[in-house]
């Protein structure tokens, strides 16, 4: 059934948000559907935001791990520095093809945020930024470079103060604001059809590596890696390679400092079958079911919730998911950095530990694809706390 | 329960939401018997507090963190809904977000039942959700209530009403909870009457309703009024002598 990925999924949401949610849904498989409009939104994506992105043999990081092939899917080299511009760019066309003009979108580290102002600023929309207090407080760069896009960003002061509690208003706003408003939600999560949309606005990504990678190798990667924190990244570059049984997938989540509940936001190592904003899935909860406080040094991945194909493709054995820690994901910045010239954000840096440990225990003609789902310019204040020269 | 439709329609109750704990657990309670007790209630909501109120504006949100800060859990619910029940014969529904009966459902929804819960009142639930756990509510005798908003278009209206049990909630009008200037009577009207070309079932009307006035004329197009923030906030706003106010309220002085 539309919607649902085997028992996860769905619409958990209040009443009056289902007929605005049935209004995206129709247009989503009517507009966002049409030839007219993925010339639109594949002319934006190669004319303004880089696409398509290099599939990087990094022969420096190969010869450190001592095993398998490591290719980068350089996402980071976008416009606005992550793949979340792929995903702004195709809602916020959306929005303005339904003849909305105002958008209303969540961010946490602020990477979503800034890149829906771009796309906001590009289409000439009227754009909202809700954010946790304690977030605004840690990513002022990217809080300045959304005002100066022109958006209003929103501190929420409720709550953890960070990407849940954003959620939370902006869900609430956009149940005020029915009529004039499109909410841009920057992951695979909430209701339908925003995890079936965010993930074909993101499968780009793997489209292009599958393309690369054959005409680089002529065969399949044996393993593809990425990090999931809602999980928008990982699906991106997941989806066209779920047919080809052989590829293993690996979902990298944010281990934090350790694994109680509040350590970490590892929600599919941890987790148990919930319900939180819109969508059934993995969930990290307390034993009285409230949502958990979570933990990661990256603020992408620090989240409670995942996307639900993530639960399964779990769920199934299609994919597998482990995490990464704090201090482990601070050290693949630093090798990623002194190996091959690149910082990448720290969400990404998960992925790239991940891959350096799988590739030692393989075979030299072995191939693994990352996503570098970012660059770390975003997060210097925070290596800069925590890596000493 | 057999006659719970007929009661309700012929009783057209007055519904009133007490977020358990909110100020306190015993505070809650005393509320709730001050409510029956003087008849201004005729079913209480017993407020299941969640740490993601997204439905909720800022008066019920900050009522359930105060709940969860002293601690309150569906197992506090449930004891403050069998305390209810053994001094007063009024029913009393469950009322809270999915996730904190969905972690442990058999055995919270037996709780409930147990507690002597009418049943459950969930804003986030969705149509083939119920249909998965209809079993378990009816082997529990617990009710199911459905939510129709302005805009629910007429297919899916009819699939909720199909699949509710116990009475329809209707959501006066767009937005999160709380208290609204004007209420269009004449639109609501004409969604009750929708509902019931599918069903007989009772309809109340929540969302909004300022004062007692508005309650009652809700009452006159509909089978009962549902209040909800307006007395959190009365709480919120006087937290020394809110009984007195709340009685004030009711009694139509404000």
């Amino acid at each position: 059934m539309k919607g649902w990925f085997g028992e996860f999924g769905g619409k958990y949401i209040p009443e009056v948000l289902y007929p605005v949610i049935s209004e995206l849904e129709k247009a989503y498989y009517s507009i966002g559907k049409s030839k007219e409009f993925k010339r639109e939104l594949d002319l934006l994506l190669r004319s303004y935001a880089g696409r398509p992105t290099p599939l990087y043999f990094a022969r420096n990081l190969t010869k450190y791990s001592g095993g398998a092939k490591i290719y980068l899917k350089r996402e980071d080299l976008l416009h606005t520095g992550a793949h979340k511009i792929n995903n702004a760019l195709g809602q916020v066309l959306l929005a303005k093809k339904m003849g909305k003009r105002r958008i209303i979108a969540e961010t946490g580290a602020g990477q979503h945020g800034v890149a829906t102002a771009t796309a906001c600023a590009l289409l000439g929309m009227e754009c909202v930024v809700y954010m946790g207090s304690i977030d605004v407080e840690r990513q002022k760069p990217n809080v300045f470079r959304m005002k100066l896009l022109g958006a209003q960003v929103v501190p929420v002061s409720k709550g953890s103060q960070t990407l849940k509690d954003a959620i939370n208003e902006a869900m609430r706003d956009w149940i005020e604001n029915v009529h004039t408003t499109l909410y841009v939600i920057g992951s695979v999560v909430g209701p339908h059809p925003y995890p079936t949309m965010v993930r074909d606005f993101q499968s780009v990504i793997g489209k292009e590596a599958l393309k690369q990678i054959l005409e680089i190798e002529g065969k399949l990667p044996n393993k593809v890696i990425a990090c999931v924190g809602g999980g928008s990244n990982a699906m991106g570059i997941f989806y066209p390679f779920i047919e080809y049984r052989e590829v293993e997938l690996i979902g990298v989540e944010g281990g934090g400092k350790g694994s109680k509940l509040g350590e970490h936001a590892a929600t599919l190592s941890f987790g148990k079958i919930g319900v939180l904003h819109g969508a059934k899935s993995y969930l990290l909860y307390d034993d009285n079911g409230q949502v958990s406080e979570t933990h990661s040094i990256s603020a992408g991945l620090d989240y409670p919730g995942v996307g639900p194909e993530h639960s399964y493709l779990k769920s199934i054995g299609r994919a597998k998911y482990t995490f990464v820690k704090d201090e482990e994901a601070l050290e693949a910045v630093k090798i990623l950095s002194q190996k091959e010239g690149i910082i990448p954000a720290l969400e990404s840096a998960h992925a790239v530990y991940q891959a350096i440990k799988e590739a030692s225990k393989m075979k030299k003609d072995d191939i693994i694809i990352v996503n570098l789902s970012g660059r770390g310019d975003k997060d210097l204040s925070i290596i800069m706390e925590n890596i000493n020269f | 329960m057999k006659g719970f439709s007929d009661w309700f329609i012929e009783k057209k109750p007055t519904i009133v939401y007490v977020t358990v704990g909110y100020p306190s657990f015993e505070e809650s309670l005393e509320l709730s018997r001050f409510l029956v007790k003087n008849g201004f209630a005729q079913i209480i909501e017993a407020g299941i507090p969640f740490s993601d109120p997204i439905a909720d504006g800022e008066v019920i949100q900050k009522s359930s963190q105060v709940a969860l800060s002293n601690g309150i859990t569906l197992k506090d619910v449930a004891k403050f809904v069998r305390m209810l029940k053994d001094e007063y014969s009024i029913p009393i529904f469950a009322m809270g977000y999915y996730n904190p009966i969905l972690c442990n459902i058999e055995y919270n929804l037996r709780l409930l039942s147990e507690s002597g819960c009418e049943g459950i009142i969930v804003p986030d639930i969705n149509v083939e959700e119920v249909r998965r756990i209809s079993r378990l509510l009816k082997s529990n005798d617990l009710k199911i209530v459905g939510f129709v908003a302005p805009n629910t278009p007429k297919d899916r209206l009819v699939k909720v009403v199909k699949s509710t049990d116990g009475f329809i909630y209707l959501v006066s009008s767009y937005g999160t909870t709380g208290v609204r200037e004007n209420l269009d009577f004449e639109m609501l009207k004409n969604v009750v009457s929708n509902i019931k070309k599918v069903k007989n079932i009772p309809v109340a009307i929540g969302f909004g309703i300022r004062n007692m006035e508005v309650a009652k004329r809700v009452k006159e197009i509909s089978d009962g009024a549902i209040i909800g923030s307006a007395v959190i906030k009365i709480i919120e706003d006087n937290p020394k002598n809110y009984l007195d106010k709340v009685y004030d309220f009711f009694m139509e002085k404000f």
